[in-house]
């Protein structure tokens, strides 16, 4: 379970985030949705603390990071919780030195410090559940969007993290390659890893999610499960912003 | 030209082309290998301390490259060996030629790291920062393999320059080709076309260096987009 209290991130003048708190609960989907600027990006990238909150807590399992101006977090802290947290990218940020297999081999080695052997292996298998295994010895920029996209799931999976973090995974997709994407999401969904997804397919976020949250102008206004949600909200805003998707 | 003119030239010019050469082979190539080695050690510290958040690495990097951009290669090599002596630090001539080539590398190809090491996408670092390594793991395996793809032709060009600026080391009493040829002239009185052969050497070497720095590129090309 991640918890994240009062947390608040301003980036000079503006005020990204204010007073948030969510709780993701272990083993489910979380579908972040929003207008642009509202913030849901900034907060799942202070999940991993791609950016540190100005102020707040984030709690997983025994542990409790603080922030605050006056105290800057110690950086073996930030290592342990990426360590526990992987991310995709709306523009997939595979390393195009590398190939497909070296791509996931890389965290393996570098950082988890396990042997070839083991990273082959795990690379392999994580190539397989992406359906990409004949595409192991290509260069990133051989595959198409939604190959990298892919692969880019199989590199965050391979690191057996706690919890992955989408940020808009298909936005930089060309129509007919979002869903064999989604269809990796969903699938990775039934498996009962813990997923926060950030997006923009309202479809999608209805289907895969165990719980919604709708942030606007940096807070959370409203959250519930799926069919609440879209369906059932009272809430002006969220349905102003439903209105303008669906049309 | 008289046919004893031609022979008695072609005689000169082939009489010179080993001595000359071995010129180069002993002083001008390992002088711009060693300098270039060291200068790009230097260039990347130098680098990092222009990207680095503590001011005051970054003042000294900044004033360091001032200093010796902005003043001539010569000069550098003159006060390195004509002057340091007068404070009681005797070089011998072929280490203050490696100490003034290096610190002028560093200079120019600090720059040059510099701008390919930011050229690198933000997304690169936070991918990386993303899987868990720390900030170093993510310059060394990430960051640098690809600026180093950035940076080849710039510091090929400088490479090349660096081949070409050893003949300074000629004025600093340096026997590397450019000297070599020099004496051979002053004895055969055949100015012109012993300048020519050295010239012709040095464009050699330079031709073998873009060769090499091609086949580079294209080794990385081939892996990169």
């Amino acid at each position: 379970m991640f918890t994240i209290k009062n947390i608040e991130k301003s980036f000079g003048d503006f005020k990204a985030l204010n007073n948030v708190n969510a709780t993701f609960e272990k083993g489910k989907t979380t579908v972040i949705i929003g207008s642009s600027g509202s913030g849901k990006s900034t907060l799942l990238r202070c999940l991993n603390l791609l950016e540190v909150p100005d102020f707040g807590e984030i709690s997983y399992d025994n542990e409790t990071l603080t922030f605050s101006k006056e105290h800057k977090l110690k950086t073996n802290k930030k290592l342990e919780l990426r360590r526990r947290t992987g991310m995709i990218f709306q523009s997939f940020n595979l390393f195009p030195h590398l190939t497909v297999e070296e791509n996931i081999k890389e965290g393996i080695i570098t950082v988890q410090k396990r042997n070839k052997i083991m990273a082959q292996q795990a690379a392999i298998a994580h190539l397989e559940m992406v359906g990409l295994v004949d595409q192991k010895d290509k260069y990133p920029h051989q595959l198409s969007g939604g190959q990298q996209q892919r692969v880019a799931i199989a590199r965050g999976m391979a690191l057996k993290p706690d919890v992955l973090l989408y940020d808009e995974p298909t936005s930089a997709l060309d129509p007919e390659l979002v869903g064999e994407v989604l269809n990796v999401i969903k699938d990775l969904a039934k498996t009962g890893i813990t997923q926060i997804i950030v997006t923009h397919e309202m479809k999608f976020a209805q289907e895969v999610a165990d719980h919604v949250l709708f942030m606007d102008k940096g807070e959370i206004v409203d959250q519930g499960n799926p069919s609440e949600l879209f369906n059932h909200s009272n809430n002006p805003r969220l349905k102003q912003f439903l209105n303008r998707i669906n049309h | 030209m008289t046919e004893l003119r031609f022979e008695r030239i072609s005689t000169i010019l082939s009489d010179s082309f080993i001595p000359i050469l071995q010129a180069g082979l002993k002083f001008t190539i390992p002088l711009t290998l060693i300098s270039f080695a060291l200068g790009l050690i230097l260039a990347f510290l130098v680098a990092l301390a222009r990207i680095s958040p503590i001011r005051l690495l970054n003042e000294i990097a900044k004033l360091y490259i001032w200093i010796f951009r902005g003043t001539p290669l010569l000069v550098q090599l003159f006060i390195l060996f004509y002057g340091l002596p007068s404070l009681g630090i005797l070089l011998p001539p072929f280490h203050a030629a490696v100490i003034g080539f290096t610190l002028n590398v560093g200079a120019y190809c600090s720059e040059v790291v510099r701008a390919a090491i930011l050229s690198i996408k933000k997304g690169q670092w936070d991918a990386a920062y993303s899987i868990g390594m720390t900030s170093s793991q993510a310059m060394r395996r990430i960051v640098l393999p690809q600026a180093f793809r950035v940076a080849i032709p710039p510091l090929s060009n400088s490479f090349i320059s660096l081949v070409k600026d050893t003949s300074l080391a000629a004025t600093i009493t340096l026997t590397e080709m450019f000297q070599k040829g020099q004496q051979i002239a002053a004895v055969t009185f055949e100015p012109l076309w012993l300048y020519i052969e050295v010239a012709f050497i040095y464009l050699i070497f330079c031709t073998v260096l873009t060769y090499f720095q091609g086949k580079l590129e294209r080794f990385y090309d081939n892996k990169l987009a």
